[in-house]
């Protein structure tokens, strides 16, 4: 009895230090992603560098949704995808979602719109989850609010204050609501990314309807060579 | 106990988790922050040296990607430490 008493103690501290570890690896992975805004920095004349910029990003995403497939349907097991939460287990893996929201975001919106909600995904996530760990959901709210618009207004700051701060507003509002927000079938790394991108495309176009004027783009690709 | 508990419980395979993230663990540091680097760089090159300040937030976007990346990096590579000395 006392030696099932001990082993079934080491095994919940293995487990619980592996659970810890898990959480750092996903935070990590998240701020990981912000390296896709190296993107927007490939020179756009030069051929070999067009066709990575136009192939390489969907290509990720086609092998992340083929091996979730795979692990789905048993075919590789989900031992091998470390960082999976247990509730990922029967479900598709949020880094499928996270990366088709990237996707989503590089091949169809402005840079000006995509670039605030990659940040709010890859760094506002993790620190909305850090600040869930230690304070109340009221804080929660208020604090991911902020951080998230803080992306908004580094990035529109070449705008008009009004536009920036409505900008700021309704992109900081989608963003903790996309975070917030939980449903099964669809993870919060895509709504977190996607839903401001949507009601800042409405903006956009009523900017353009009514011939305000928008921001140019924000980074500008470099010169081949280096 | 569930299944994926009884999976922990053999040493095997939490050797296997380890590696698998100490496999990806470089990638996942170091190339953040040389995209922050390439970012202060463009801004230095062209916005700085040329007095152009519309470069100026890709040296903002760059100490974001770097700091952003560090703040959860020390922690990572601190659990990734003790979880090695324990195994």
């Amino acid at each position: 009895m006392v030696k099932v008493r001990q082993r079934l103690s080491e095994t919940r501290n293995k487990i619980n230090s592996i659970d810890f570890d898990a959480h750092w690896y996903r935070r990590v992975f998240h701020t990981f992603g912000t390296v896709f805004l190296f993107y927007y920095l490939l020179p756009d004349d030069v051929d070999w560098i067009l066709f990575l910029k136009d192939w390489l990003p969907p290509f990720i995403v086609i092998l992340a949704i083929t091996l979730e497939i795979l692990r789905l349907k048993g075919k590789i097991s989900s031992s091998h995808f470390f960082g999976l939460r247990l509730y990922e287990k029967n479900r598709v893996g949020s880094y499928v979602f996270f990366g088709m929201g990237i996707l989503l975001l590089l091949r169809f919106f402005p840079q000006q719109i995509a670039i605030p909600c990659i940040l709010c995904a890859c760094l506002g996530d993790p620190i909305i989850g850090e600040i869930r760990r230690y304070y109340e959901k009221k804080y929660v709210y208020i604090l991911g609010f902020l951080v998230c618009m803080l992306f908004f207004m580094i990035t529109w700051f070449k705008a008009d204050i009004w536009l920036l701060l409505l900008v700021s507003i309704i992109g900081g509002f989608g963003a903790i609501i996309g975070e917030i927000k939980k449903f099964w079938w669809l993870d919060d790394d895509f709504t977190i990314q996607i839903l401001p991108a949507i009601l800042l495309s409405i903006v956009w176009l009523i900017a353009i309807n009514y011939s305000i004027e928008l921001p140019g783009e924000i980074i500008l690709p470099a010169v081949w060579p280096w | 106990m569930n299944k994926s508990m009884k999976y922990l419980e053999k040493e095997k395979n939490i050797s296997k988790i380890i590696r698998a993230e100490i496999f990806f663990a470089p990638l996942l540091v170091v190339l953040p922050f040389l995209v922050g680097i390439a970012f202060i760089n463009e801004w230095y090159i062209h916005g700085l040296a040329y007095g152009d300040h519309s470069y100026d937030i890709e040296l903002v976007l760059g100490i974001i990607i770097i700091f952003g990346n560090i703040i959860f990096d020390v922690p990572f590579i601190k659990s990734l430490r003790e979880l090695s000395k324990k195994k």
